[in-house]
């Protein structure tokens, strides 16, 4: 375990890719009794993978229970990993001790949902935003650090005079914002964004949305961006994965996964979320999925969506789709898709 | 008797602080709904929307809450000045809500049954076996299946998308004529809340309920509303039939609200609209003055010393506001 790997990705190691991740898998096990002998695990995230280029911003999008947190958490190696490669910066990323974790964190940082949990009440916004430099023991003067927390304010678009205050002094809005800033003070080279727009208002998530998407210009960022509303995930991603039950089913550029929506959750996801156009409205066809989502502890056998899918055959319910590239990167894990192209994976 | 069931008129709710002058949380509000239709009050968090739908019903606590003035029309009479026996008839008969958050508004240790017998013998002179044959129906009404053995179920063994459907279930058990839904699939997942907000459009289609949808999704307001009423700052700046509002926005508010939100039909190279600053804090909000003015570019020194008043700018659709025909011309909002 203690091994450092430095695996590169190919003979040429491809630059231009920030991150790949093959086949990751976390599982949780459920266990019983005072031996906490194992009686079986939650596939939280069940065999995903996908890579992503530098600058670029790949969208997660699923559903509660559908993995798209805690495969958030496997990147920023929050979790031991079940199996899988991450291969970040060239760098083999699944196995770092605690040790390295440290120095991996200046280079990934994550921003989460809840403005007003991640903010510790009882420290000013200017420790808040340095605090990571203190962990990372890149010590500096109090003076220093008070003079980056300021730049680091007024780059999101807060008060730098505001930096002695406390967070709840703080709107939703400005919280989310002060978070952003303590994860740019690392100066880090990607952002795993975690529904942070979720918690707050419509006019409150664009300024956020049109600020990420600025940062993610003027500093050379590279984003995942997790969220549950699809309108909002694709207006800020390149490509955008769709997440249900543990694994991608779909992987494809923005604005192709609109048009050419091929999965049968991906069009039931599209067409549940209403578009505000009364006149559009009235003409859209709507597609309701019957029942919930099943429990990740036993996933149906074959297609994991198969008991809610309209399309739904004997194959489906015996044999997992394989997740095949049908042309121009986009990937769909999907019987109805196969033959198509060839597979690339399983 | 008139086409409208419930008739709100400049109705204030105010809060009383222990220090400094009461918070207008609902400050002169008008509105009214008609048998059977469906229409959505929008605003953001603070906006005053739920305390509206609260005091429908009777249910802001006092103190510190306060009806400050103002009529809500029932069937032609006031709710404001009826006794809390005859509000007792109402509330939950002719006139129910449900919630945003239905695992809080279960009680986990009654079976959903007992709980949907408790709301039917309360409202009506129905025997114990007769409330639940009739708890029975109502589950089969919204779609639960195996209503004869959930119905002896904890809430806890219902998913979200079920526990909301059973709080409809219980909030349609006498035949309302109002329905009030304050933000009923905010805590659900997307294609979970098609299902629910497509049950209760089914059921208004049936039994004739009027609806009223609490939300902050233009998306859901667009798809489901016939009329709506955009609130800001504990009032209504905008009303009118959903299409008229979405595609002639009269308010700076409404216009930039609509510009946004990211839409799936278009393409994502589209900039969003931002409208810069923040939502007002209710305590700090003069009243002679239009609550949205710090944040609208279209504002003049009129906005800031004088109240707007609702004028009419179309059949049935109403605006607050000075600049609206600038707003409605403003080229960048096309």
């Amino acid at each position: 375990m203690m091994q450092k790997e430095y695996v590169p990705t190919s003979q040429l190691p491809d630059l231009d890719t920030i991150m790949e991740v093959r086949d990751l898998k976390m599982h949780f096990p459920i266990t019983k009794g005072l031996l906490k002998r194992p009686v079986g695990s939650v596939k939280a995230v069940d065999g995903a993978s996908f890579s992503i280029k530098r600058g670029k911003t790949l969208g997660i999008v699923g559903e509660s229970g559908s993995g798209k947190s805690t495969l958030g958490n496997c990147l920023m190696r929050n979790y031991d990993i079940t199996s899988g490669d991450i291969i970040f910066e060239q760098k083999n990323i699944k196995n770092i001790p605690k040790a390295g974790l440290r120095r991996l964190h200046r280079n990934i940082q994550m921003i989460t949902q809840d403005p007003f949990s991640s903010l510790d009440p009882r420290m000013r916004i200017y420790d808040i935003v340095t605090e990571g430099l203190i962990i990372q023991k890149m010590e500096k003067t109090r003076a220093e650090r008070y003079e980056l927390a300021e730049r680091m304010l007024s780059m999101v678009g807060i008060n730098p005079g505001f930096a002695k205050r406390f967070p709840h002094e703080f709107s939703g809005g400005q919280r989310q914002r002060i978070s952003i800033a303590r994860a740019l003070a690392m100066q880090p080279s990607f952002m795993i964004c975690d529904e942070v727009v979720s918690a707050l208002d419509v006019s409150i998530q664009a300024q956020i949305v049109t600020l990420l998407k600025r940062l993610r210009g003027e500093l050379n960022l590279t984003y995942i961006f997790i969220g549950h509303d699809l309108s909002v995930v694709r207006h800020i991603s390149d490509h955008v994965a769709v997440m249900y039950l543990g694994k991608i089913v779909e992987l494809t550029s923005s604005q192709e996964l609109y048009e050419h929506p091929l999965h049968p959750y991906t069009q039931a996801l599209i067409s549940a979320a209403p578009i505000p156009d009364p006149e559009l409205e009235e003409t859209r066809h709507r597609i309701v999925l019957q029942g919930d989502v099943p429990s990740p502890i036993h996933p149906p056998k074959g297609c994991h969506f198969c008991t809610r899918c309209q399309y739904t055959d004997l194959k489906c319910r015996e044999e997992e789709p394989p997740f095949i590239d049908v042309g121009g990167g986009h990937f769909v894990a999907c019987h109805l898709q196969q033959g198509k192209e060839n597979a690339v994976n399983g | 008797m008139t086409n409208n069931v419930l008739e709100v008129r400049d109705l204030k709710v105010h809060f009383l602080q222990e220090e400094g002058p009461p918070v207008r949380a609902v400050d002169g509000m008008s509105y009214s709904v008609k048998r059977g239709e469906c229409t959505a009050i929008i605003g953001e968090s603070g906006s005053g929307k739920t305390v509206s739908a609260l005091s429908i019903l009777r249910l802001i606590p006092f103190p510190p809450g306060l009806i400050a003035g103002g009529e809500i029309l029932f069937d032609g009479k006031d709710i404001l000045k009826a006794s809390d026996e005859e509000i007792r008839k109402i509330r939950g008969a002719r006139i129910s809500m449900i919630f945003q958050e239905p695992s809080a508004a279960l009680n986990p240790v009654m079976t959903v049954g007992k709980q949907l017998e408790e709301a039917i013998l309360l409202h009506t002179d129905q025997t114990r076996q007769q409330a639940h044959e009739h708890a029975i129906e109502l589950l089969k009404m919204v779609d639960i299946p195996n209503a004869e053995e959930r119905i002896n179920q904890y809430p806890f063994q219902f998913s979200g998308g079920m526990q909301q459907r059973v709080m409809i279930a219980m909030a349609m058990c006498c035949e309302p004529e109002v329905l009030i839904a304050d933000e009923p699939t905010t805590a659900l997942d997307v294609t979970v809340q098609a299902q629910v907000l497509e049950q209760l459009n089914h059921l208004r289609k049936q039994t004739g309920v009027a609806l009223i949808i609490i939300t902050h999704n233009l998306g859901v307001v667009a798809h489901y509303a016939e009329s709506v009423k955009i609130m800001y700052g504990g009032k209504i700046v905008e009303q009118g039939s959903t299409k008229d509002v979405f595609k002639n926005p009269h308010h700076p508010y409404t216009a930039g609200l609509i510009k946004a939100v990211p839409r799936l039909d278009r393409p994502i190279s589209e900039e969003l609209y931002t409208i810069e600053g923040e939502p007002p804090d209710m305590r700090f909000v003069p009243e002679n003055s239009c609550a949205f003015a710090p944040r609208c570019q279209y504002a003049t020194e009129q906005c800031r010393t004088m109240r707007p008043v609702s004028q009419q700018v179309g059949a049935e659709h109403f605006v607050s506001c000075f600049p609206r025909d600038q707003v409605a011309q403003g080229g960048e909002f096309q």
